[in-house]
């Protein structure tokens, strides 16, 4: 990890509290990435993430207030810059493949190391697509994927 | 008469014995005798005895000892025996006395002591047979001294008189009778003269009478409504009344004298003159003729009358005349007409029908029968008239059938019952027989008419439908059985549901918990610097760690098993076993120990959640078995089987050292709702779910138990290629060169390429000549096309080529003419890019391998 690199720059949406709670102070304990803001509810999110623009939103993906997987192509066209990951316990390939078709930045399990955490994070700062392995497999190897492909505007 | 002599007699004796009489003047047959009685004894006695001789009364004397001591002729004659041989002989040599002789002589010699006579009637019967009846005059004979030295009798025989005398009485008796019987006749004349007289007045004025009532007759006769007439023996017309000669229009004068077939009624028809006249001759021999026959009247009308001629007898039943009469029917016959008629119509018509139809009369026997009923029991009508249709029922509804019927005749009303018959195809028919009462216009029953459809298959219907209900009943009885049965597993299922929820949630919590937990742990690490605090942490860690798995665990084995897709195929059993073991563990009891090993990077194509619930079931079952033992061991293992032709097979086993299974329990513990179980949530499901969870990856069960000897479950279950595998895999070379522009697609389509077992590089398009697929995205179709046509050899995923060759249009993969590319949007869909990098990552295995 470079040192001088800039934080990343992170908004987390999480209801449940004790997860989000730790996740804010996580994410501000190496120095990599810097909170931005947080969120209890769905569209809570979309505040900080137009003012603040961040590289990329941790959000679980049910969250009582809006429907998720239609928040992500609007926190999208809001800042086209910030890489939005889906953050879940769930690794039902429908769910994933929701997410990919709602043009997500990852699907991270809640249940990777937060190292691995971290890093994914990252690089869905980058501009990666990011993905645990265990939902990777559930994706492809199940036969009833569904979703369409809605991308935002490609990034560099 | 004779009294009065005898009398005399003896007064003249006594005057003799007395000496009061000198002389005797005795009349004999030779005149008077004068007898001297003067002087003495001797010539006394002698005089005495001549007396005595010339009566004809026997003079009997006797002594003491009642011998004969004198008899006189009278005597001799009326007794016939000599005096030399009575004299000197006991009296009863002379006669017999009939009835008791020694109280008829004890009575005579009391009267002689006493009275010193003694006078009687006495039956006797002499020597010689003869019976005779005589009146005897005793008279005591005394010594000198005055004791009874004898006596004398008188004895005459009135035996004629006795004769005369009971004839003169018989003959008194009769004139008595006759005269009564006179004075009878007498009064019975009188009275037959009385009542002759009445009889000749009753007579005449009964004379009287017959001649007003043949008046009045003729009269009646003449004027009834009736036609009427009288003729002679030979059919000549004598007589004939007002209606008929009215009726007809003719005066008497026309017909009277005239042959009766000849006349004016007649004549119009020789046929019926014909029979006519047979008629009349027929009455002529004393019979009584009678038919319906049209008679002309006024206007040569014609009229039916109920015709008849009868003979007329006299007294000595000689026919003298003939009677004919005639009434008028012309109403009655219009209404028989009409009644032919309707018969007809109704044979005509119960003929056409092919419904067998009959009718009875009023006594209940068979009258009519249609042809539909002779065709269907092979009868004719003249075999079954009467009681004959009897014998075509069955025997045993006979009794039955035909009593029913005959009390509905009895009764006049409807009758209705169900029969077997025998048909004439030689097979038991069943009928249903429907009848009503008939009754003419005034009431009259007449009988009944009926119907009889054959039903037999309709019974047949109603039984097959009997049958049906007795087997729905049973099977409703018997799924009622099931149904209960499987309320009280659906009970269970729904309480392991709730408690599969309810592990789900915990799960679900737990995995809330354990991410901050993890979260805070690792932040503290980084500011901890104790050697110590990193150990705690470490143990924490560890903690967490496991709390992690159990709660993963729960997740799989809450899930539900039929949702396609609930979780994804075990990529890794290591990674797996580590997830689940801890759950393993909580299934059983602590003094039982449990391990699990598996090896790390083997995947099997079993969903994660299946294979957990498979083996916890395993474990579960071995724990329950061995929960009464002091200790035991349960180990789960599993390892690779190579196998030729395919990634090999994992053989995964379930060992326990517990009590093992009887046979009878072996044969059937993988059947769905067997269970030794007494837990209220055993559904008796868990065998057949391990089962069914394994042979559906193709895999198979074995078990092997017995009692004592523990029980082994080994799964054979086919190994899934995986990413892990590749270094024993010859898919190994499988490698993708990737160039994409835009970078999350690229990192998605290298995601997805790692889990096909194809190794990508993210490179520009060339740099990779051994790769075995390249994906490449371009947004000049030129370019695709030389770039395709100068490496024909490449399997090619083309993004963004909707003009290249083979394109299928945008958005649509287009595949290629020989399956070497295949051509996406700029932007697939994942799904779109999954599946374009499935096939061609299979077709670049494949030729990796072949390589």
């Amino acid at each position: 990890m470079d040192p001088s690199a800039e934080p990343l720059g992170l908004v987390m949406a999480d209801d449940h509290v004790p997860a989000a709670e730790a996740m804010r102070r996580w994410c501000g304990s190496d120095g990599t990435m810097r909170r931005l803001g947080s969120a209890g509810e769905g569209e809570a999110a979309a505040a900080p993430v137009k003012r603040q623009r961040p590289a990329a939103v941790l959000r679980d993906v049910k969250m009582p207030g809006t429907d998720t997987f239609a928040l992500i192509p609007r926190l999208a066209a809001e800042s086209p810059e910030t890489a939005v990951a889906m953050f879940s316990g769930h690794c039902q390939p429908g769910v994933i493949g929701r997410a990919l078709a709602a043009a997500a930045a990852g699907y991270i399990l809640e249940d990777e190391p937060m190292v691995s955490i971290g890093a994914m994070l990252r690089r869905a700062g980058a501009g990666e697509f990011v993905m645990s392995a265990a939902a990777a497999a559930a994706y492809v190897r199940a036969d009833d994927a569904a979703g369409s492909w809605n991308a935002g505007p490609a990034r560099a | 008469m004779l009294r009065t002599r005898l009398e005399e007699a003896e007064e003249t004796l006594r005057a003799i014995r007395s000496g009061e009489v000198d002389a005797l003047v005795v009349e004999t047959d030779q005149g008077p005798r004068i007898f001297s009685l003067d002087s003495a004894q001797t010539a006394s006695n002698r005089i005495r005895g001549d007396i005595l001789a010339q009566v004809n009364d026997a003079v009997i004397a006797v002594d003491a000892d009642e011998r004969v001591t004198y008899l006189n002729a009278a005597a001799q004659r009326q007794y016939r025996v000599l005096a030399s041989d009575a004299l000197g002989h006991s009296l009863s040599e002379i006669y017999t006395r009939q009835g008791s002789r020694a109280e008829t002589q004890a009575a005579l010699w009391a009267a002689l002591h006493e009275q010193g006579e003694w006078r009687g009637e006495i039956t006797h019967r002499t020597h010689d047979g003869r019976e005779m009846i005589a009146e005897k005059s005793v008279t005591a004979l005394r010594d000198a001294s005055g004791v009874l030295a004898g006596y004398v009798a008188v004895i005459r025989d009135v035996t004629d008189r006795k004769q005369t005398h009971s004839q003169l009485v018989t003959m008194n008796e009769r004139l008595l009778v006759a005269s009564v019987c006179q004075h009878e006749l007498t009064e019975k004349a009188e009275f037959l003269s009385v009542q002759l007289q009445t009889d000749l007045i009753a007579r005449v004025a009964a004379e009287e009478a017959l001649r007003e009532s043949q008046h009045f007759i003729h009269s009646v006769l003449y004027n009834l409504f009736a036609f009427v007439g009288v003729m002679s023996a030979d059919g000549t017309l004598i007589d004939a009344n007002r209606s008929s000669l009215e009726g007809a229009g003719i005066p008497a004068s026309e017909v009277i004298g005239k042959k009766f077939w000849d006349c004016y009624w007649w004549s119009y028809s020789p046929e019926i003159q014909a029979r006519l006249r047979a008629a009349c001759e027929r009455a002529a021999q004393g019979e009584v003729v009678r038919y319906d026959v049209p008679v002309r009247m006024a206007g040569d009308t014609r009229v039916w009358i109920d015709f008849q001629v009868s003979p007329l007898r006299d007294t000595q039943g000689r026919i003298t005349h003939l009677i004919p009469s005639g009434l008028e029917i012309e109403v009655r016959h219009a209404a028989e007409q009409a009644l032919r008629e309707s018969e007809s119509r109704f044979r005509v018509m119960a003929d056409g029908l092919p419904l067998v139809i009959w009718v009875h009369d009023a006594q209940g026997h068979l009258q009519f029968v249609n042809k539909a009923y002779c065709e269907f029991f092979g009868v004719t009508p003249e075999q079954i008239a009467g009681t004959g249709w009897q014998p075509l029922v069955h025997p045993e509804d006979l009794a039955a059938y035909a009593g029913e019927f005959s009390a509905c005749v009895r009764d006049r009303r409807p009758f209705h019952a169900e029969v077997r018959v025998h048909s004439l195809a030689g097979q038991w028919r069943w009928l249903e027989s429907h009848a009503l009462p008939r009754f003419s216009e005034s009431g009259e029953f007449l009988g009944m008419v009926g119907s009889s459809p054959d039903i037999t298959d309709r019974k047949a219907i109603e039984q097959e439908l009997v049958d049906h209900r007795k087997n729905l009943q049973l099977a409703v009885e018997q799924r009622t059985g099931e149904l209960a049965e499987s309320v009280a597993k659906l009970v269970a299922a729904e309480r392991l549901a709730a408690l599969g929820t309810l592990a789900a949630g915990l799960g679900h919590d737990i995995a809330n918990i354990t991410m901050p937990m993890r979260a805070r742990l690792d932040m503290l690490a980084r500011i901890v610097q104790g050697e110590e605090g990193r150990a705690d942490i470490e143990a924490i860690l560890r903690g967490v760690e496991h709390l992690s798995n159990v709660s993963a665990g729960m997740r799989l084995v809450a899930l539900d098993p039929k949702r396609t897709g609930a979780s994804a195929p075990v990529a890794d059993l290591g990674h797996w076993c580590s997830q689940t073991t801890a759950l393993f563990r909580s299934a059983v009891p602590r003094h039982i120990s449990m391990e699990c090993s598996m090896p790390s990077g083997v995947a099997i194509p079993v969903a994660a959640h299946l294979l957990a619930q498979a083996i916890f079931n395993l474990v579960q079952n071995a724990g329950e078995a061995m929960a009464g033992q002091k200790a035991g061991r349960i180990a789960v293992s599993a390892e690779v089987e190579a196998q030729t032709g395919s990634a090999g097979v994992v053989r995964m086993r379930v060992i326990d050292d517990g009590p093992g299974m009887p046979a009878a329990v072996l044969a059937r513990c993988f059947e769905p709702y067997f269970s030794t179980k007494g837990r209220a949530i055993s559904t008796g499901m868990g065998l057949g779910m391990v089962k069914g969870i394994v042979e559906a990856a193709g895999g198979r069960v074995l078990v092997e138990s017995s009692p004592g000897k523990g029980t082994t479950f080994t799964l054979y279950i086919p190994v899934a290629p995986a990413a892990d595998q590749r270094t024993s895999s010859p898919l190994f070379a499988a490698t993708a060169a990737v160039s994409i522009r835009h970078p999350r697609t690229a990192s998605l389509a290298c995601l997805f390429l790692e889990q096909l077992e194809v190794s990508p590089q993210r490179t520009p398009r060339d740099m990779v000549p051994e790769a075995s697929l390249w994906i490449v995205d371009d947004p000049d179709p030129a370019r695709v096309a030389a770039y395709l046509d100068g490496h024909s050899q490449r399997r090619v995923v083309v993004l963004g080529a909707a003009a290249s060759p083979g394109g299928g249009g945008p958005g649509k993969p287009g595949p290629a003419a020989d399956g070497r590319v295949v051509c996406l949007s700029a932007m697939p869909t994942p799904s779109d890019l999954r599946q374009a990098l499935m096939a061609a990552g299979r077709e670049a295995r494949t030729r990796s391998g072949q390589s």
